[in-house]
């Protein structure tokens, strides 16, 4: 039976940032998301990448994001413990051996961070934020960026869920928004089931009603990883004008 | 000749300021044309917002193994039937849930 209990959390109250570009704003309508999309099925040896020991989530959600995109286009990278450990006490502030420092971080901080200073070599160019409110947007930016960073307020009923769903009588009680805590995870493919997550070192389903109910926010990364302005990214979409404009912003 | 205004003049006048506040106000704009609804993608029969309601409904019940009968939700016997078979036909579903939902059909579920 799935136990999630002793796993550790680690993702801080969202923080919004009216700077932040939006991926709707360049999407067009013609742009249509598969009834499927599958980055998942080419990663092997998933890691917890720490995130049973520390609060440190928002890290190794960015660790298993460069791992799907490396396993798409290219050879797949494993990002090391240690340096999961490294940005955790960059990004977040802990110090090890001090567990009062490990509180977890904030997603926009960590995407800014991550942008700035980048994970075991891995930078991306930027990162918009999705309107986690339209299906659509959220298929479409797993599907064109090779993933999707979101923020879940997890329930406690999610603790023994093999997959994630709403649990009848909805989000009350166990199945009470937040009621386990904040979590960060990629999202690296979906299905007419649910979007499919990777935490603790492993996939994971969720339902639509799960995602709609419970996630509070949700990022698009665009990462040298997945396409780099010469090459197109696997899905043949040509991400070069959208690189120029989103450079064009953050400088 | 006087300089007093005539009837007509003032008339006249009354048209030229009516016809000034009616420029002000604005021409009254034709009323919209009716807007057409974008045509709803059925999934399973239903609009998509209920296939996915209806999946979670499925998902919960299969962990839970609690009832899936049509009688305990709002979702007729098809609807239930389709989504189970799009769980069992998932690769990502979680085993034991596709194991459960074999074994729904297989028990005459689909029936």
């Amino acid at each position: 039976m799935t136990d999630f209990t002793g796993m550790k959390l680690g993702r801080k109250a969202l923080r919004v940032d009216k700077r932040t570009l939006q991926l709707g704003d360049y999407l067009t309508p013609a742009l249509k998301p598969p009834a499927r999309v599958d980055w998942e099925s080419k990663l092997s040896g998933l890691g917890v990448m720490m995130n049973d020991r520390l609060g440190c989530c928002t890290i190794a959600a960015k660790g298993h994001l460069i791992q799907a995109w490396t396993a798409n286009h290219g050879q797949q990278v494993i990002v090391p413990d240690s340096a999961i450990l490294a940005g955790y006490e960059q990004a977040c502030g802990y110090v090890p051996g001090d567990d009062s420092t490990d509180q977890g971080g904030n997603m926009l901080d960590v995407l800014n961070w991550f942008r700035k200073t980048g994970l075991a070599g891995h930078k991306p160019f930027a990162f918009v934020a999705v309107n986690h409110n339209d299906k659509k947007h959220v298929e479409l930016a797993v599907d064109l960026f090779g993933g999707c960073d979101i923020g879940i307020e997890l329930p406690i009923s999610a603790q023994r869920q093999e997959v994630w769903s709403v649990p009848h009588g909805g989000a009350v009680g166990d199945g009470e928004r937040g009621s386990w805590g904040g979590h960060d995870v990629p999202i690296v493919g979906y299905s007419s089931v649910g979007p499919v997550c990777i935490t603790w070192g492993r996939l994971l389903t969720m339902t639509w009603s799960f995602f709609k109910t419970y996630v509070d926010e949700a990022y698009a990364v665009l990462a040298p990883d997945w396409a780099d302005g010469k090459v197109q990214a696997p899905n043949g979409f040509d991400l070069t004008q959208l690189q120029a404009d989103l450079a064009a912003v953050t400088g | 000749m006087s300089l007093r205004p005539t009837r007509n003049t003032i008339t006249a006048m009354r048209h030229h300021v009516l016809l000034l506040a009616f420029i002000l106000a604005g021409c009254p704009k034709p009323a919209p044309p009716p807007v057409t609804p974008a045509p709803t993608e059925l999934v399973c029969g239903v609009e998509e917002a209920d296939h996915d309601e209806a999946v979670d409904h499925v998902v919960t019940a299969l962990q839970d193994q609690t009832l899936l009968d049509p009688w305990v939700t709002k979702y007729t016997r098809p609807v239930i039937v389709c989504v189970v078979q799009e769980i069992v036909s998932d690769t990502n579903s979680a085993p034991v849930l596709v194991g459960r939902a074999q074994a729904w059909l297989t028990a005459g579920g689909n029936q």
